[in-house]
């Protein structure tokens, strides 16, 4: 993985969106992975599994991937390492002292199904470049009646003192909803004196 | 109206401001909602931590009203910090003294007690009359309604209108018309 940039330090870690490259690979996926560079001794023995993983393993990793650069550096008293570059621009480097061949196929395989993109905390699970279709709100958003070459007028608005005023609650109701609680059937004081629990309520055995 | 792709982020934090006719409006309901504004909690992008409040002009703060017998009964007070440096005003008084002081005072104390206070509180603009600067009422976009509904009047009535009123009974002749 690549170095954190600066200003971030042990209690701050490098954070940031999801990302794609090239809408997923969806139509024509493009491996991303550019250059591969194995750099080894060719006398060392801590080189020892990285001269076989050489001998045995390289020349089918480069025919399976035939868009990848493959690079093997034999390098006296070098340590051995695998330097992996991408089209964006990013480098990821290996250490492969004292690791077997399969374990140095495993790392160079992966390197080579990554997308190059920086490995760091994701903020979030989700993430678009078009948050809003509609469009952010705004103070004129729903005032197209507002005409500014028209003089502001702040006259109060006089009511006549009958005027039936409505209930606070009145605009949180559809119309239809509203119309069923304003015109609910009542009882009458002779049903209600009849029923104490209510029409529908539960029916009381009779009293002997 | 529409903005630009960059000019949307300028349009959506940018302060409104907003005018209130006090006209025959309760004091303490005014300090109320100018404080929610003054504030920007009307907004949808509201958070505190963002400076997203809005500037109020209110107008015609002489004639504001009070229920029941509040002009004389509400009394002011504060302290020098003297000895015997209680200060009691009736509001009627205060009024006459200042007659914006009261719906600043309600405003000022709607707004919570923080670092901010003094900040907010220099966006509202109180005037006791319809004389507005013209640097100030330019800017204004929109324009608020009072928390109470004003009636109408004896005085707001023609002649007509009062003579087709239904009347439920015939007055005498004689009787004197004030």
């Amino acid at each position: 993985m690549t170095a954190p940039g600066f200003g971030f330090t042990a209690r701050s870690r490098p954070s940031g969106f999801l990302k794609t490259v090239l809408q997923s690979g969806m139509g024509r996926p493009v491996k991303q992975l550019k250059r591969v560079t194995l750099q080894f001794c060719d006398n060392g023995s801590k080189s020892r599994f990285a001269r076989l993983f050489v001998e045995n393993h390289l020349t089918d990793f480069a025919r399976k991937h035939p868009t990848v650069v493959v690079y093997a550096m034999p390098k006296r008293d070098a340590m051995p390492q695998v330097c992996a570059e991408y089209l964006n621009g990013e480098e990821e480097m290996h250490e492969l002292d004292h690791k077997h061949p399969d374990e140095i196929l495993e790392a160079v395989e992966t390197l080579a199904g990554r997308s190059g993109l920086p490995l760091i905390r994701i903020r979030k699970d989700w993430h678009t470049y078009t948050p809003s279709i509609q469009g952010e709100w705004h103070p004129f958003v729903n005032k197209k009646d507002y005409d500014i070459q028209k003089k502001i007028d702040f006259s109060i608005k006089l009511w006549d003192a009958w005027t039936p005023r409505k209930n606070a609650w009145a605009k949180y109701y559809r119309a239809d909803e509203l119309d069923k609680l304003t015109n609910r059937p009542i009882l009458t004081y002779e049903e209600k004196s009849e029923l104490p629990l209510g029409k529908w309520g539960p029916q009381l055995p009779p009293i002997y | 109206m529409s903005f630009g792709r960059a000019n949307q982020q300028w349009a959506t934090f940018s302060r409104v401001w907003h005018i209130l006719n006090a006209d025959r409006q309760p004091a303490g309901g005014i300090g109320v909602l100018v404080s929610r504004y003054v504030q920007g909690l009307h907004k949808p992008i509201y958070h505190p931590t963002s400076d997203v409040g809005d500037h109020v002009v209110v107008v015609n703060a002489k004639k504001i009203a009070y229920s029941g017998n509040k002009w004389e009964e509400k009394v002011f007070t504060a302290h020098t910090g003297r000895r015997k440096g209680r200060v009691r005003m009736q509001a009627f008084k205060v009024h006459e003294l200042d007659p914006t002081w009261i719906i600043r005072r309600n405003i000022y104390r709607q707004i919570p007690n923080n670092l901010l206070r003094r900040t907010l509180f220099q966006r509202v603009h109180v005037f006791e009359d319809e004389n507005v600067p013209a640097e100030i009422i330019e800017n204004v976009t929109n324009v608020l309604i009072g928390p109470r509904p004003v009636p109408k009047a004896i005085t707001d009535y023609t002649e007509e209108e009062k003579d087709s009123f239904p009347k439920l009974f015939l007055r005498d002749k004689y009787f004197l018309k004030s």
